[in-house]
């Protein structure tokens, strides 16, 4: 019988300090305790809870047993009678951990997208009846008008003297024509579709000044504009994501900044041997993979695949920083190539951004919940051990005999 | 063991486009590489670079270009790939006089990051839309004269002067590399004395060979 360990949010410091340990010495870290090692894992990935064995005499942590992982499959996107089943008469919808773990496993079918991302990023309390969701979108929909008027009465005589505010404008008007054009909801010109696009990203600078409009943004606008159909829904939904990816945008780019460190201990714990193979081509901060971190993989996969892949992350199943796990899934796939090529610097990043549109998005979500589960279950154990090389290695075609070797035979105890 | 003119070249020279976001640096790369122009291209998020072999002196050059996102914010990620590049395009829109104007912050931003000996062009795109400009030639001449940078101007979408501008830049980088001119420890260490195979920033007579 195992004792579960449930992480805390007190180390804090402790794992700041083992994060940045991460990115400078590798020494050292041999001589972290497992419950640190425990900790940065949830840290990392809130809402794990991680196994730790107690081994009784041993203080260095060495390894993480992750075992086999298991095999996950996928299921059929929830339709609109089932969304039904979950909502009483009132329109409060029931047995929501039940309703969202059936979106975390097969997606929603796209008829119901409109009235379900609504749910599941927050614009809608999900114990709203129809009666509340009506005075609400009344009330969200002046407020959005009222904002949009702001900027919209703006004179050029203002405009000539608030600079950010042309900054935002042109950067807007910049972005809005090199955003999804060939998607038949934003090609041509004179498309209508763009000029929603413009003004709800407006209006966004409106409701947050001063973060107003950064690259990368209209990106994450596009798919939920394209899903709603409807300038204040859609804005109301943006502001919702934004909530989640504000920090990636912010002057310091602080929310990029921890997440590359985040993936990087990560990957680290979960598949040493490949950490180190990108160390040793000084990828170790894997920059290659600021794209996917920045606007959620949306340059990495059809149109389609993101509408699949964003609604599947926001149930906030199986735990937080889920898309870390996503990274970690694509990088699994990939490692053989990079490796066995010998791919330094360059060609990493070449290969990584020439996976765009070449991703098989349930492939990645079967893999990425399976590392999930081999997480939860995983033993952090401790010992002293011969080769680091042996340490946490988890992956695809070598998974049986690294399986071998990380076994608990394989350690001096 | 394939022989194609891509797999074998005498040097490999890493360039980097760099100038404000919308100046058209994507474009001026998909130009050059792939003899392609796309009015609505997508703002690019980091970094991507393709390649293109050409002749130069009877020696084979293979140019590899890195685009760079424009935007200010993203520099810090942006800027860790001018590690290694031999040659910049400086690019302003000659239409947007901002776009010219910071070009003094991105030229110590790219000798911060990169090889002092870099060889550096500032490059005014979208010279097809001389009737709005606001940037006149001689002033961008003259500025780039002051700063000793080549100079040209260019349109990436009537594929004026393109070719004309990375071939210049790819012969100055050669002629820097073939005379010496520069003493080991500064540009050579990092184009010629490298022994790490090819992907190494530029790498001296591998012709004939294989690229892995």
């Amino acid at each position: 019988m195992r004792d579960p360990y449930v992480t805390t949010l007190g180390g804090f410091s402790k794992v700041t300090n083992y994060l940045f340990d991460a990115l400078r010495g590798m020494e050292e870290q041999q001589q972290r305790p497992p419950e640190e090692v425990a900790d940065l894992l949830g840290e990392v990935i809130p809402g794990l809870e991680i196994n730790q064995q107690e081994e009784p005499g041993f203080e260095v942590i060495t390894r993480i047993d992750l075992g086999t992982r298991p095999e996950v499959s996928r299921k059929s996107p929830l339709t609109a009678d089932d969304w039904a089943r979950h909502q009483d008469a009132d329109g409060r919808m029931k047995d929501v951990p039940d309703l969202k773990h059936a979106v975390f496993k097969g997606g929603l079918c796209h008829a119901l997208r409109k009235e379900a991302w609504k749910f599941l990023l927050g614009y809608y309390p999900w114990e709203s009846t129809h009666e509340e969701r009506k005075t609400l979108q009344r009330e969200k929909t002046d407020e959005y008008f009222r904002m949009k008027l702001q900027w919209k009465s703006v004179s050029e005589e203002q405009e000539r003297r608030n600079s950010r505010l042309r900054d935002y404008r042109s950067l807007i008007e910049k972005d809005v024509n090199r955003t999804d054009r060939t998607n038949r909801f934003y090609e041509g010109i004179d498309n209508p579709g763009l000029v929603l696009l413009h003004d709800i990203l407006m209006t966004y600078c409106m409701y947050d000044f001063d973060l107003g409009y950064v690259q990368g943004m209209s990106d994450l606008l596009s798919p939920i504009l394209y899903v709603m159909e409807n300038e204040v829904e859609a804005f109301w939904c943006f502001v919702a994501f934004m909530d989640q990816m504000h920090e990636n945008f912010e002057e310091q780019m602080q929310g990029m900044k921890t997440q590359l460190i985040q993936l990087s201990s990560l990957l680290r714990l979960l598949d040493l041997a490949f950490w180190n193979y990108l160390e040793s081509q000084d990828s170790g901060y894997l920059y290659f993979c600021f794209r996917w971190l920045l606007i959620r993989f949306k340059r990495e996969l059809s149109f389609v695949d993101v509408l699949r892949l964003w609604e599947v992350m926001w149930t906030g199943l199986p735990c937080e920083n889920f898309h870390l796990l996503v990274c970690c899934a694509i990088l699994d796939s990939e490692k053989q190539k990079i490796m066995e090529e010998n791919y330094g610097f360059n060609e990493i990043l070449k290969h990584i951004n020439e996976l765009s549109m070449k991703l098989d998005i349930e492939e990645i979500l079967q893999k990425a919940e399976g590392i999930c589960l081999q997480i939860r279950s995983c033993k952090v154990s401790a010992g002293s051990v011969f080769s680091r090389r042996e340490v946490g290695v988890s992956n695809g075609h070598s998974r049986e005999s690294s399986c071998e070797q990380s076994g608990r035979g394989a350690f001096v105890s | 063991c394939s022989m194609g003119s891509d797999d074998s070249y005498n040097f490999v020279f890493k360039v980097v486009l760099i100038g404000e976001s919308g100046v058209g640096k994507s474009n001026l790369l998909s130009r050059f590489t792939k003899n392609e122009f796309a009015h609505d291209s997508r703002t690019t998020i980091g970094v991507e670079f393709s390649t293109r072999t050409v002749q130069i002196d009877n020696l084979t050059i293979k140019a590899q270009i890195w685009d760079t996102a424009g935007l200010e914010r993203y520099r810090a990620i942006t800027s860790a790939y001018y590690r290694g590049a031999v040659g910049a395009l400086l690019v302003y829109d000659i239409s947007k006089h901002l776009t010219y104007e910071s070009a003094e912050r991105w030229l110590k931003e790219l000798y911060d990051h990169a090889d002092p000996h870099i060889v550096v062009m500032l490059v005014g795109n979208k010279s097809d839309l001389d009737t709005l400009r606001t940037v006149p030639t001689d002033e961008a001449r003259d500025f780039a004269e002051k700063k000793g940078l080549m100079f040209m101007e260019t349109s990436a979408l009537g594929s004026t002067n393109v070719e004309a501008a990375f071939s210049e830049v790819l012969t100055a980088i050669h002629k820097k590399v073939a005379s010496r001119e520069v003493t080991r420890g500064s540009i050579s260490a990092v184009t010629l004395s490298s022994p790490l195979g090819p992907s190494s920033e530029a790498q001296e007579e591998r012709k004939g060979c294989c690229r892995s």
